[in-house]
Order: structure tokens, then sequence, then C-alpha cells
């Protein structure tokens, strides 16, 4: 699981754009793309390489309320995208 | 059955190519119009974005060939489309790369057939190599993402993880190990190609290997063999589904081979918008959804995964574009591509090649 000191940032291959048919955020990168919900959405937006992870978490928890879901599901997010190689940064 | 929306467009800027590859996916006998000329390639580019693609594939051929790829990738980042050249990069330089890069290509993807100089010009017909590494290298020096793709075969599966330390060595992000899709130039050369299955067993094994090892830093694609697998491959993703290609005169296809399948009618977007094609033309229309479907297809469990599989391929190698693919074992014709895959496990080992030629302008 990535790490809470980790300061991801979207790796330089990926770029997030708005979906013109959905509306939503699409992540799109070589030979994929992603569609993200609002809370992928609004997690990535925090992800700028100097916030590390637990900051990320704070940041949400005061805007939605803390709760352990919330940091499970932020790591988990995270690692997704570390999975498929589209974050930097991920060394503390 | 309604059309979904695509999500990428394979633009073929042209079918002209210095190289001569073996394998090549070009048509072999198609007769093909004059190509687009460069404001019919951005109009494209922008009723593809407002169709809902969102990445564009500039191909070919050779699309370094075209001296307005500048102005296509240019018209592309206006557009937004995330913009991935495919290229043999033989007739890049470094200062057209920087260029390209800096009018806002997003990704490259580099084609190489062998990570052995005197292999890979038997295959591609030509002196290859050391121009690739060097493309390569202009490329990590400009952070460009790279994609290596080598296509597999009889002359160069054994070679897999040679090729994973060439794509780890060169910085990539993807490597596509993609087995030999048998049409086009490949089917011409097939006997000359096609692996015995303990040599794909074997590679598999290999690229699973190293698709582990790397994990999170270099992706390590193994594309499916078709005649090896038990079912066929999900052929772009199913017809007219999710893939829009423009061959280099014009005509709008469902993908690259899409036009050597005899009594399909093609629309061309001198014509007609794209849009307009992809939703109503007859040729996306035959074989969207399951309706056209046979037997075993329309009532198998797994046509909603491989859409019947690949109806050029039906159409090759069965004259009828609406049968299940034969590569399916379920097929009742199967034995087409069993007699081939029989004939691979005994043939020799150094039988002649014929090299790819452009297809023939009208």
């Amino acid at each position: 699981m990535i790490a809470l000191a980790a300061r991801p940032v979207l790796a330089p291959k990926a770029r997030l754009r708005r979906d013109p048919v959905t509306g939503g955020k699409l992540l799109v990168y070589p030979e994929r793309g992603l569609a993200l919900n609002d809370t992928g959405a609004e997690i990535l937006d925090l992800c700028d390489g100097e916030r590390c992870v637990r900051e990320i978490i704070e940041v949400l928890a005061a805007r939605h309320g803390a709760s352990d879901a919330l940091a499970a599901d932020v790591r988990g997010f995270l690692q997704e995208l570390a999975d498929r190689n589209l974050l930097r940064g991920l060394e503390p | 059955m309604s059309a979904e929306r695509p999500y990428t467009l394979v633009a073929e800027l042209t079918y002209t190519c210095p190289l001569r590859c073996v394998y090549c996916s070009n048509p072999v006998r198609a007769a093909v119009g004059a190509e687009l000329d460069t404001e019919s390639w951005r109009r494209v580019l922008r009723e593809a974005a407002a169709l809902g693609v969102v990445s564009v594939n500039l191909s070919g051929g050779e699309p370094l060939l075209r001296d307005d790829l500048e102005q296509l990738v240019a018209e592309a980042r206006a557009a937004e489309l995330y913009t991935t050249l495919i290229t043999s990069g033989v007739p890049l330089t470094r200062e057209r790369l920087a260029a390209l890069r800096a009018y806002g290509l997003d990704a490259l993807q580099l084609s190489f057939q062998d990570e052995r100089a005197g292999e890979a010009r038997r295959v591609a017909g030509a002196e290859v190599l050391e121009q690739k590494l060097r493309a390569a290298e202009w490329a990590r020096a400009l952070e460009l993402p790279l994609t290596v793709n080598v296509v597999l075969h009889r002359g160069n599966l054994e070679r897999v993880p040679a090729i994973v330390a060439l794509a780890e060595r060169l910085g990539a992000e993807r490597l596509e190990l993609a087995n030999t899709t048998w049409l086009g130039w490949a089917l011409e050369n097939r006997a000359a190609l096609l692996p015995t299955r303990a040599a794909i067993d074997a590679a598999r094994v290999q690229a699973r290997a190293a698709a582990e090892r790397l994990h999170g830093r270099l992706e390590v694609l193994f594309v499916l063999p078709d005649y090896h697998t038990d079912y066929p491959r999900p052929c772009m993703g199913g017809w007219g589904r999710t893939i829009v290609v423009v061959a280099p005169d014009g005509l709008a296809l469902p993908c690259q081979q899409a036009r050597t399948i005899r009594g399909l009618e093609f629309e061309n977007v001198r014509a007609r918008p794209l849009g307009e094609i992809w939703r109503d033309s007859p040729g996306f229309r035959a074989f969207r959804g399951e309706a056209w479907m046979q037997e075993p297809c329309r009532s198998c469990k797994r046509r909603a995964h491989d859409f019947g599989g690949c109806r050029c391929q039906a159409f090759h190698l069965l004259g009828d574009p609406a049968a299940t693919d034969p590569a399916c074992r379920l097929s009742p014709r199967h034995a087409v591509v069993a007699a081939a895959r029989e004939r691979a496990e005994s043939a020799a080992a150094d039988a002649a090649l014929v090299y790819r030629r452009a297809p023939t302008p009208e």
C-alpha cells in the first residue's frame, strides 16, 4: 500500500481532462483511459508532489469528515494509479 | 444496435513506408485513392473530438513521411486529443522529434523488429536497428513517454528476455509483445512466421515473469497469440465500438483491414462527416452488436467478451465475414486454423519471405 509519507504527482505521460460526452473527468495515457468519479478527481487534484498522502487525507477529512474508510479509500485509489505507473513521487 | 462513442482515432496518414516488414498489417491488395490533404485531416481530427474521441494514434505506413505532421499534431492538441506517434523511427531526426514534442505530441510508440541488427534487417528489409536505438534515446532526452512495440513470430519469440532487457535499457514505459495477427502481409508469410506452440508457451511464461518483476515501472503486455488460444481475440474491442480508423485516402473503417472484406460498403470522410459515417454507414453497422452473429456465437456466453472474434479473419480464411472467427475452437471450421498450426510444428526454419509493398494507388 502507498506510504503515508509519499508525495504523489501525476506521471508526465498521463493527462487529466474533461470527457466531453459524460462531462466527467478522464485520465488519458498511452493506449488507455480511466474514467474518474468525483472523489477520484478530487484526490488527484490534491496530488501536487508537495502534499504527502497523510496531508491529502487530512484535507479531504476537513472537507467531508474524517473516517477510517476515507483513509483506506484514498490510499487504495492512489495505489491503483501507482500500479498503472501513473504516479511519481512515491519514494518518501 | 446504436453506436457507442469511439474513444480512439487511428489516423493512418500514409501507406508509404521505407520499411518492408513481412508482417505489415496494411492491406495487401487494395485499390486506394490519393492521400487526404492537410485541411481534410485537420477537419477529421476536429470531427473525431466532437464525436467523443479522446486519443489519436498517428500511424501509417510511416507517418513521418507526411511533411504536415507538425500541423496535425498541433491540431490534435488544440482539440485536446491525447496524441501518440506510431512510427518506425527511421526517417526521424532529433530536431523533428523535439519540434513534434513542442507542438503537443504526448507519446511515442516505436516499433522494433528484433534486438539483433541482422534479424531486424531480415524482417524489415532495411537497415533499421541503430536508428531506432537513437530515436529511443531522443525520446528519453525529451521525456517523451515511450512504448516499444515488437511483433512476435517464429524468428524472435525466443528473444523475449533480450527484448524485455532492451525496453528496460531504453527507459520505455510500456512494452507490447504483440504476437503476429495473421492478416495482411503476415498471412502471405504465415508459413514462414507461424511459431510452434512450445515457443509461444515459453515466451508467455517469460513475459509474465517480466511483467511481475517490472510491475509499476514498465508495463509488459503479451498480446495473445491468435492461433494458439482456445478462443478468438476481441478484435478492435468489437466492430465499430470503441475505435475508428481513417485510412490514408479518407475511407473511415472499423479496423485497418476492413476495406479488404469484399461486399462491405465504407464511406469516405471527404464526402460525409466522420460522426455520421460512424453512426450510420452500412460498413460500420454490418457487424455492430450481435444481430449478425451465426451459431455458435449467437448463443455463446463469450460473445459479449470477444464479439465473435475478427471479421477480417473470418473473411480471409473462410470467405464469410459473418462466420465465427475460425481461431475459436468452437468454430465448425476451426480445422483451417488447426491445420496451419500443425504445419508450423514441422516447418523449415528459414522459409522464403515475401516483403511488403505499399498498396497500389488507383
